[in-house]
């Protein structure tokens, strides 16, 4: 973050070009300071500098203002960008190359016409290999019931507890239950909004019963069915790549990772199926690498890895 | 923190006493108060960084006390009244020990509602940049969205659109160029419209 070129008076108007106090990576450093990506003292560094450089503080106003547009009406800007969320394609760098082997054949353009001719049908065959992009729509199956892998020591624990415990933490499993008998009919709406009503019940019980060993289960379950159901819910959003899409992923994501951090935590065993809707949805946000990395880690005794590495060999066509 | 939701979220982690959530909002609200104070206390630039630090902390500690709901208004808005009142309190500070001149009182027909009209040229300039954003090339406004919207690491982006960290750098830089080019270009031609009019009714009226 060194400056250069000391202080500059640069131009005030926020359209204007600005001046370059020669500071290096100064639009970059910018930029990280307005995502939060700075650490303080990298901070304290920054605003020392933008004080002195008007220049610097202009281009920090304009992006700011960028930033603030963007973070106010981003969803009807980028409405149509939703659905081009995949990588585009590597290009190949052919300058000087005929002109560099010139030296060592004798007739390089019939060299070159060959190897043309050779690229030419290579890109096609992988042109019509990837004419297939993956139907990620498909890979939900949410027409089919996702299965509810309960733990099966989940009702027996219950049973097996004090009858203090077990009137409590009875009355949350029946309407834990009851939260379930709306997945299983396929009314995901109605499953968040009774997942939702039991947010503080569960909450409660997980801080105050330290024996009553179904709890833990139930939270790992509570926060994985939610983020399906959650999941479901964006399938609008899905058909139609709609900006909210974003937003609806991020939740259904961020519940599925909670579901399984909380289940390493309590040395719990992962809900069936927690990686891959995890990777799904990092597929589904356009973070490749991601979703490649977490698919790849699914058990291959889970009963989705066989789609989870069909799934990853689509992602590495793309 | 894109939406309402997002900030309901930190206000209910940073109740919770989250420590993490604290720093992600001081780091999220620093260059909004830090532009309002420089802008305020302009040839002051000592006092800058100790008023931004207080302005940010109250924000936090009101955010501790629930005193702030995300269905009144956005975070930055907030942070925005409380550092407008910080700054009030300063000057009113300097002018009763007596370190501050009031140049205001010097010079004729100074307009006293600066914030009504700075507000109406704020909301004139976004309009002017959504639309001119709407306009910009897709692979322009992709990485603009990946960057700013979607808050991406440039090495995530760069993993998303396989496109080299630096290439992906600078196409964002280019993309910020070209709104501003293009933003300069309308108000020179709005300017130039407004004078050809002006010209135009000069002849029609002879003068």
């Amino acid at each position: 973050m060194g400056s250069k070129g000391g202080k500059s008076e640069g131009n005030r108007s926020m359209f204007g070009d600005f001046d370059d106090c020669g500071m290096e990576g100064r639009e970059d450093t910018i930029d990280r300071y307005l995502l939060g990506e700075l650490s303080l003292e990298e901070i304290n560094k920054l605003t020392t500098h933008l004080l002195e450089c008007k220049s610097c503080l202009a281009e920090l106003e304009f992006r700011d203002k960028l930033k603030e547009v963007i973070e106010d009406d981003g969803d009807t800007i980028f409405a149509d960008s939703a659905r081009t969320m995949l990588p585009e394609r590597r290009r190949t760098r052919s300058v000087g190359f005929v002109h560099g082997i010139r030296g060592y054949v004798k007739y390089p353009w019939v060299v070159a016409i060959l190897v043309i001719a050779m690229v030419t049908t290579t890109s096609m065959l992988v042109f019509l290999d990837r004419s297939q992009p993956v139907d990620f729509l498909a890979e939900l199956r949410l027409d089919e019931k996702v299965p509810v892998p309960f733990e099966p020591d989940y009702l027996s624990i219950l049973r097996a507890s004090s009858q203090s415990q077990r009137t409590r933490v009875d009355s949350l499993t029946t309407s834990f239950l009851a939260a379930m008998r709306f997945y299983l009919e396929m009314d995901y709406a109605g499953t968040v909004q009774a997942l939702d009503a039991l947010e503080s019940e569960i909450e409660g019980a997980l801080a105050q019963s330290d024996s009553a060993k179904s709890v833990p289960y139930m939270v790992r379950d509570y926060l994985f069915f939610r983020s399906i159901a959650v999941f479901a819910n964006c399938r609008h959003d899905i058909e139609t790549r709609a900006p909210a899409l974003v937003g609806c992923l991020g939740k259904a994501l961020a519940g599925f990772q909670q579901s399984f951090a909380f289940a390493e935590a309590n040395e719990l065993a992962q809900v069936d199926g927690c990686r891959y809707f995890q990777g799904l949805s990092d597929a589904l946000l356009g973070n490749r690498l991601t979703a490649i990395n977490t698919l790849e880690k699914v058990d291959a005794t889970s009963s989705f890895f066989n789609d989870a590495v069909r799934l990853v060999a689509s992602l590495n066509k793309e | 923190m894109r939406n309402r939701q997002e900030e309901k979220q930190f206000v209910k982690r940073i109740r919770q006493g989250d420590a993490t959530a604290e720093d992600k909002v001081v780091k999220y609200l620093h260059p909004s108060v830090f532009l309002n104070i420089a802008r305020k206390l302009q040839g002051r630039p000592d006092d800058v960084e100790a008023l931004v630090n207080d302005i940010l902390m109250l924000v936090i500690e009101k955010m501790r006390e629930g005193r702030f709901d995300p269905e009144l208004g956005k975070l930055r808005d907030y942070a925005g009244g409380i550092a407008n009142n910080k700054t009030g309190e300063y000057f009113r500070k300097l002018r009763l020990d007596g370190k501050y001149l009031d140049i205001t009182s010097t010079l004729p027909d100074v307009p006293l509602d600066h914030e009504g009209e700075e507000l109406i040229e704020r909301q004139e300039v976004s309009d002017h940049l959504k639309k001119t954003l709407n306009g910009l090339d897709h692979k322009y406004k992709k990485v603009l969205e990946l960057r700013f919207y979607r808050e991406m690491t440039l090495e995530d982006i760069s993993a998303a659109i396989s496109l080299p960290k630096r290439r992906v750098s600078e196409r964002i830089h280019y993309a910020v160029k070209l709104l501003r080019k293009k933003l300069q270009k309308d108000k020179d031609f709005s300017i130039f419209g407004f004078l050809l009019t002006i010209s135009s009714c000069g002849l029609r009226y002879g003068f």
